[in-house]
């Protein structure tokens, strides 16, 4: 099973989580074609990205930095304000 | 004592003083506690054990460590049994799978006479035509094919899961590890030991002339079994190596999931077979297993046998086995003896004839089983001239394939030693070690300190800083022969065993163009049978290596995926655990005799009193219409909304304006995923300033709620969202007579003056908190009350109490939906599906573009410019009960599909059939149009305006006019 | 009969005999070719064959950098049918398992395609809903297909647990009596064969490092063998889709997603239908050796890797054990992965790009083995005459632009 190292909750297996990925930025693009694009189109290429990730049990939002070509994950932070200029 | 069993011996697994029966094709022999259904079946001088898949060739012990499924057996009640390892149950009757009229007279072993025609691949290129004659030769290959043979009748159970944290999974009792399992303890760590057979010790069991060896075996079983801090499991396989160190280990009903802050693999190395002619004979088998049968089962394979060497480890089996009584005809040594050490002078001392430079050309059989040998010059052909020896067991030592299919999971990376004549790892991940002989240390000192050095490298992973052992010099003693296969006129020279593989079908297939790893295993099957390649894949990338004139490690080597040992379904599942959500009212619904109906996970009553069904919704809709009805709505969603940016999030998650809404109001709230697809709606009650109670679909809410968080974090809200699904229940009160039903309960006013619609009110209902919400579902007068749970089955027994006096009747969920149809309501995943944007419904007026942001709104920019797709009420004449319109049909235009139905029902009240539809493409303005329903039938609709009952709400809203 | 019953004759007349190569392994590459095709499993190597066969374009190279067949052709649960929701997807899928039915003729081997028929149970009223959905789409274009009910599941499948243990029993199913399944690498090695008898060039572990673009238009493809110039390239690499339109300099709306799959030791035939369930995210059938091949869901985040995990195989474990629970003693030999290239409307993206000569297939996802024959055909139409099939045109990647998804997902759980 894998586990997750996470502030507040600590070490959890990650059946208890739902990926999300990056759309949710989606939402606060002021250029609606961008937003448009964005829907659909974006880098799908194994690397490191950002994603939110919650955790069910605690409804937590966290933010990973997870390398989706080796399962690594980099970082875990609680998703808090998150600037769209940090990109998808 | 049977025929071929030894006289007893120290260590030995067996009880002699617990003897029973059990039945083998339908013959009774006699076995000891301990045994395994291989070794007593040999106990008893019972030698052929199964038929190969398929040339039903007789077959015998071949490897007795599960490297091969020779002994394949089935009972009434099991299937695939390995016979190899399985310990042999009292009074069990066992039978060999796959065989025709049984064992001994197996009628498909004629199918061996025409295996000329049957080369690999043979089925590529046949059968085929006539495209007809196809199933008939399939049925024919199904019914020859498969191994045992199951039925419904088998047992259903389920095994127990568990979970065992530790510092460091040690993979395998040998030499190796226990020495790291010592280390480790020492350390003061956390250690779980595996060994898949019943007792440790792995190969120091079978090396019984190595007093020093059997010494320090017998010292650290002792110790470790008065260590504390250690789990050990025998009988139980490390089946894979999952991310993160997982491993599952499994004994025989149990699934024991091993976390590990680190691995050590000690898994040994697995006896190879040669391919020569008849190589599988009853009585051809890797010394090894000769070895382990007599030293732990006290059982002689055979009486006088030929081994067959290529490395030091033949000549000490030789010795081995003498000094157990079995006689050693002659020692065939497909190089020099001088390289083998000093075993092999031990046995040249001892008078053991050894032949130098000679090969086994072909076994050949008597009755049935091995009767002798023919030895030739090593490297010539199997058909030249050669010697023949009497001899009722030829025991291979040719090679080693290291069990290191785990580190390969974990994606460790090999390389072909040259020396050695082995694959050794030569890079794992950080906290992933091996040791002994998967690392390529054969020797006993070796494999030792190879285990105390892997057990240091993991503390110092772990943070424990200990006196480094370093690792042992590479052992530069090749064990494993290059080339151990010898052609021959008449073939039978079998590659992999379980697939009937023999040398020639590797070559056709390295003719045919498959001549990698991968193609020639997917194109011959080899390593494709129950074994994976076990005892077959390394003799296969000798030969292609061979064929190719490449380096055998140039040749490469296929995935090994999970599972090293197959693990049964059952083991895997662990306990079913399921649940049905339910309200509080369940008893009070079985207790009106409700037909209930699944929605996601929860139950809900479709109707009550179901004389039939018709009858029942019909009643229940005449209460509602006419009088007053009540329903369980628990179901719902309910979210708890409230912090000073509460309104904020609501906006941002629905398409609807909500902040100008006044506290005490309602609105009705529809929600988008970011695509502009409806996926949720609902009702939004302001009951403050700053705090909203929303509703959201049953299915949805989970989901809503997860967004909502989701929203808060991203634009950084101060908003709390509270599921109150499972905690509050909500019954929902409708009909002219609602209100006189539900006043004396409550201490709101509901009058119409003091409370319209669509308003909401907080107070007590009965003893509870509650909020009362004005709702339109129905449409008529309704009022949704929502309490805690504890409280709604007291509100709706004094509903059901009161009820007599208005003819009012609890309703289900089936009236419900004639009910809200009549209205034209929409319900989210029944009347829109995983592409319908709000623009094509009514409910378009719900999406304020005005809002700068809101879920789905980019979409719904360019959405709202070219809708595809129209829902629109219609009604109908059409009333047939034989061919009824259901959900779903679809609407033809002129030959073309134009739409479908998504309800449909017969209103009562307007004494024709009323439902949505959704029309396509250039039907979307059509004023009529034609249903097919069932047999073809087209029926002609009339698109109709909605609400098609009370279009202008005025029951709802108690408007008078 | 005659034919073949000659060659086993040959066979077994002279041991040494062997059937000639199925496919060549030229050393090296040309200079130039007319179509370059990036992929070299069944989708590529079934448009090399119609590019060959039909359109008399035989200077033709696919470029493979792994084995052939080595990647989701090899890896998925083989099988094949056409009861799909759209009419797009039921025409499209219709063809495929017309080209299926013949394929064997055709390409010269017995690719084992076996009619067993279809069922996918429905354990809801709004799963038989969908059910009927389908049957009705499928039936206006003459493919059979009909909602049954959980008696016939039951005729069909005597073994079966209508019941599911107790929750969610199965209340009726859509079923597709074009069902079948197929021996999924022969596909491949028989595309491979036929192309390569026609002259197509077959090169493995051979990799894609860029393509040059000019003016619009695609000039030539950069591998590890070299650089060959050509005015056409396909694409039909799956899971790694990506990377390849990264250097067309494209976008697609592609994810990707571990698919996982699991087959048990053979056992005497005795499941002779094929069954999926949405609701329990399981489907299984029995292959002519034995072996049930099972199935679930994509894995549920992003992975470019074909590893296997822990809780897949419980999972269906699980499940499967709701359907059959007298499976409990039997034993999954082993797992595997591929990675699935998935959509947002689980249908594929396929034809004309904005990069001239440059053209796509792709967006596979579950749904890829069963369309090898039609993507062949209609791939090797499209390039052959620089216009999208008819039977591909709503596949186009634009309809993302507009916002207009294909309706597929429409009700879709498990689509298998």
């Amino acid at each position: 099973m894998k586990h997750f190292d996470c502030p507040i909750i600590g070490r959890r297996p990650a059946q208890e989580f739902i990926c999300s990925g990056g759309m949710i930025a989606i939402v606060q693009m002021t250029d609606q074609d961008a937003a448009r694009e964005a829907l659909f189109f974006g880098d799908a290429t194994a690397r490191v990205k950002r994603e939110w990730w919650y955790h069910k049990p605690s409804r937590l939002w966290f933010l990973f930095q997870r390398d989706t070509a080796t399962d690594v994950v980099h970082s875990i932070e609680v998703a808090t304000r998150v600037s769209t200029d940090d990109g998808v | 004592m049977t025929a071929y069993r030894l006289p007893a011996r120290t260590g030995e697994w067996i009880d002699r003083n617990q003897t029973f029966h059990f039945e083998f094709e339908g013959r009774q022999y006699r076995a000891c506690a301990g045994d395994t259904i291989t070794s007593a079946l040999l106990a008893n001088g019972q030698t052929t054990l199964g038929r190969s898949f398929k040339y039903h060739r007789p077959r015998g012990v071949m490897s007795f460590a599960n490297h091969d499924v020779n002994a394949l057996l089935e009972t009434s009640t099991r299937i695939n049994i390995r016979g190899d390892v399985e310990p042999v149950v009292e009074g069990e009757r066992y039978k060999a799978v796959n065989t025709f009229g049984g064992l001994e007279k197996d009628r498909a072993r004629f199918i061996e006479k025409i295996a000329a025609f049957l080369p690999t691949g043979f089925y590529y290129k046949t059968f085929y035509r006539p495209a007809i004659a196809f199933p008939m030769w399939e049925r024919l290959i199904r019914r020859l094919s498969g191994l045992g043979r199951i039925a419904e009748t088998f047992p259903t159970t389920r095994g127990v899961s568990r979970r065992l944290v530790c510092d460091a999974l040690v993979v395998g009792g040998g030499a190796a590890g226990l020495a790291a399992a010592q280390t480790l303890l020492a350390a003061g760590q956390r250690v779980v030991l595996v060994d898949e057979h019943a007792r440790l010790g792995g190969s120091l069991n079978l090396e019984s002339r190595d007093t020093v060896a059997q010494a320090w075996r017998d010292d650290a079983l002792a110790q470790l079994a008065a260590a504390s801090g250690l789990t050990t499991l025998t009988s139980a396989y490390a089946a894979g190596y999952y991310a993160d160190g997982t491993v599952p280990v499994i004994q025989a009903e149990r699934m024991s999931i091993v976390i590990a802050r680190t691995v050590i693999i000690a898994t040994g190395a697995m006896a190879q077979p040669a391919v020569f002619h008849n190589n599988d004979l009853p009585g051809v088998m890797l010394a090894a297993a000769a070895q382990r049968l007599v030293a732990c089962f006290g059982v002689a394979p055979c009486r006088n046998a030929v081994i067959l060497a290529a490395n030091p480890e033949a000549y000490e089996a030789a010795l081995a086995l003498r000094d157990a009584g079995i006689s050693i005809a002659a020692i065939a040594d497909l190089e020099a003896p001088a390289s083998r050490g000093p075993a092999a002078a031990a046995c040249a001392e001892a008078g053991i004839r050894i032949l130098a430079n000679t090969q086994v050309a072909a076994a050949h059989a008597s009755a049935g089983v091995l009767g002798g040998v023919t030895l030739n010059a090593a490297g010539a052909a199997g058909d030249a001239p050669g010697q023949h020896i009497v001899c009722d067991g030829l025991l291979m030592s040719v090679g080693w394939a290291p069990a290191a299919q785990l580190l390969a999971q974990a994606g460790g990376k090999f390389e072909f030693d040259e020396a050695l004549g082995q694959l050794r790892p030569t890079k794992l991940p950080a906290t992933v070690f091996a040791a002994g002989r998967v690392n390529g240390q054969h020797e006993f000192e070796a494999r030792v300190v190879d285990g105390q050095a892997a057990a240091t490298e993991a503390l110092s992973v772990l943070g424990i800083e200990t006196a480094a052992h370093a690792r042992p010099l590479a052992d530069t003693v090749r064990r494993s022969h290059p080339l151990p296969l010898v052609e021959h006129p008449k073939r039978k020279n079998f590659v992999d065993f379980d697939e009937d593989l023999q040398l020639a079908d590797l070559r056709t297939s390295v003719r045919e163009g498959f001549d990698g790893v991968e193609l020639m295993k997917r194109y011959t099957t080899n390593g494709m049978g129950p074994s994976q390649g076990k005892h077959s894949n390394v003799n296969a990338a000798r030969f292609l290596a061979g064929e190719l004139g490449q380096a055998v490690g140039a040749v490469g080597h296929t995935t090994p995926r999970p599972f090293f040992h197959p693990v049964p379904m059952g083991v895997l599942a662990g306990p079913r655990w399921r649940f049905h959500a339910e309200t509080p009212l369940t008893d009070a619904h079985n207790a009106l005799g409700a037909s209930w109906t699944e929605v996601g996970v929860w139950l809900r009553p479709r109707h009550y009193r179901a004389k039939d069904a018709n009858t029942a919704i019909h009643e229940e809709y005449q209460a509602v219409r006419e009088r007053a009805g009540f329903i369980d709505v628990s179901t719902l969603g309910k979210l708890e909304v409230y912090g000073p940016d509460a309104g904020a999030l609501l906006e941002l998650v629905y398409t609807s304006r909500l902040s100008r809404a006044p506290v005490g109001v309602t609105r009705v709230v529809m929600a988008l995923d970011q695509r502009g697809i409806i996926v949720d709606d609902g009702i939004a009650a302001r009951l403050g300033t700053h705090h909203y109670y929303v509703t959201a679909g049953t299915g949805h809410v989970v989901a809503t709620c997860r967004e909502m968080n989701q929203l808060a974090a991203l634009a950084g809200l101060d908003v709390t969202v509270v599921d109150l699904t499972r905690h509050w229940g909500a019954v929902n009160v409708a009909g002219p007579h609602a209100r006189e039903l539900l006043q004396p309960f409550t201490d709101v006013d509901l009058s119409l003056a003091a409370f319209p619609f669509p308003e909401v009110r907080i107070g007590q209902v009965l003893d509870a908190p509650a909020r009362i919400m004005r709702v339109g579902f129905v449409g008529e007068s309704a009022f949704e009350v929502h309490l805690p749970y504890s409280k709604v089955p007291a509100l709706w027994a004094a509903l059901l109490e009161r009820a007599p006096s208005f003819e009012a009747r609890p309703f289900g969920v089936d009236t419900q939906r004639l009910l809200r149809l009549e209205k034209g309501h929409m319900i989210v995943g029944l009347d829109t599906d995983g592409v319908m944007n709000p623009f094509e419904t009514p409910l378009a007026s719900l999406v304020k573009m005005d809002k700068p942001q809101f879920m789905g709104r980019a979409a719904c920019e360019l959405l709202q410019q070219n809708p595809l797709r129209q829902v629109a009420g219609f009604v109908t004449e059409h009333n047939d009960t034989a061919r009824p319109i259901e959900e779903c049909h679809l609407v033809i235009d002129e030959g073309r599909i134009a739409g479908r139905v998504t309800s449909v029902a017969y209103s009562p009240t307007l004494k024709r059939t009323v439902g949505i539809a959704v029309l396509e493409g250039a039907s979307m303005a059509a004023t009529e149009f034609e249903i097919r329903v069932g047999g073809g039938k087209m029926v002609r609709a009339e698109r109709s305006p909605m609400p098609f009952y009370d279009p202008d709400n005025l029951r709802l809203t108690e408007t008078s006019v | 009969m005659q034919a073949m019953s000659l060659r086993l004759l040959k066979y077994a007349l002279n041991p040494e005999y062997a059937e000639p190569r199925f496919f060549n392994t030229p050393e090296t590459l040309r200079d130039s070719y007319d179509v370059v095709i990036i992929g070299g499993g069944g989708h590529g190597l079934a448009c090399a064959y119609h590019l060959a066969a039909e359109h008399g374009i035989k200077r033709v190279a696919v470029i493979e950098k792994g084995y052939l067949g080595g990647g989701n052709t090899g890896r998925n649960t083989t099988i094949i049918r056409s009861n799909y929701l759209t009419p797009e997807g039921v025409l499209f899928y219709k063809r495929s398992v017309e080209l299926f039915q013949t394929l064997s003729d055709r390409l010269d081997l017995n690719l084992f395609f076996s009619n067993r028929g279809h069922f996918t149970l429905a354990h809801s009223e709004a799963t038989l809903r969908t059910m009927r959905w389908r049957a009705e789409v499928n039936q206006h274009y003459g493919v059979n297909s009909e909602l049954v009910s959980a008696a016939d599941v039951k005729a069909a499948c005597p073994q079966i647990d209508l019941n599911c243990g107790g929750n969610h029993p199965i209340l009726g199913a859509l079923y597709h009596a074009p069902g079948a399944i197929a021996r999924h690498d022969a596909v491949a090695w028989g595309y491979a064969r036929r192309a390569s008898q026609m002259g197509v060039e077959i090169f493995q572990h051979t990799d894609c490092t860029g393509i040059e673009i000019e003016s619009g238009r695609v000039v030539a493809v950069n591998t590890t063998r070299g650089r060959i110039k050509t005015g056409k390239v396909v694409s039909a690499v799956a899971g790694s889709t990506p990377t390849l339109l990264k250097m067309a300099g494209l976008k697609s709306p592609v994810d990707i997603v571990p698919l996982q799959a699991c087959v048990s030791e053979p056992m005497k035939a005795w499941l002779d239908t094929i069954i999926v369930s949405g609701t329990l995210h399981v489907y299984v059938s029995q292959t002519a050796r034995g072996e049930l091949v099972m199935g679930a869901a994509v894995d549920p985040a992003e992975l470019h890797s074909t590893r296997s995990s822990l809780e897949f195989v419980t999972s269906l474990a699980d499940q499967m054990l709701d359907l059959f629970p007298f499976l409990a003693g039997v034993k999954i030999v082993r797992q595997w992965g591929g990675m699935a290239d998935m959509t947002p409307d689980f249908a594929p993206v396929m034809g004309k790009t904005e990069v001239g000569g440059f053209y796509l297939d792709a967006g596979w996802g579950t749904w890829g083995f069963k369309a090898t024959p039609v993507c062949g055909e209609t791939m090797a139409y499209t390039v052959a005459h620089d216009t999208n099939h008819r039977l591909i045109e709503a596949f186009g990647m634009d309809r993302f632009k507009r916002l207009a998804m294909m309706g597929e997902k429409g009700a879709a759980a498990v689509g298998h």
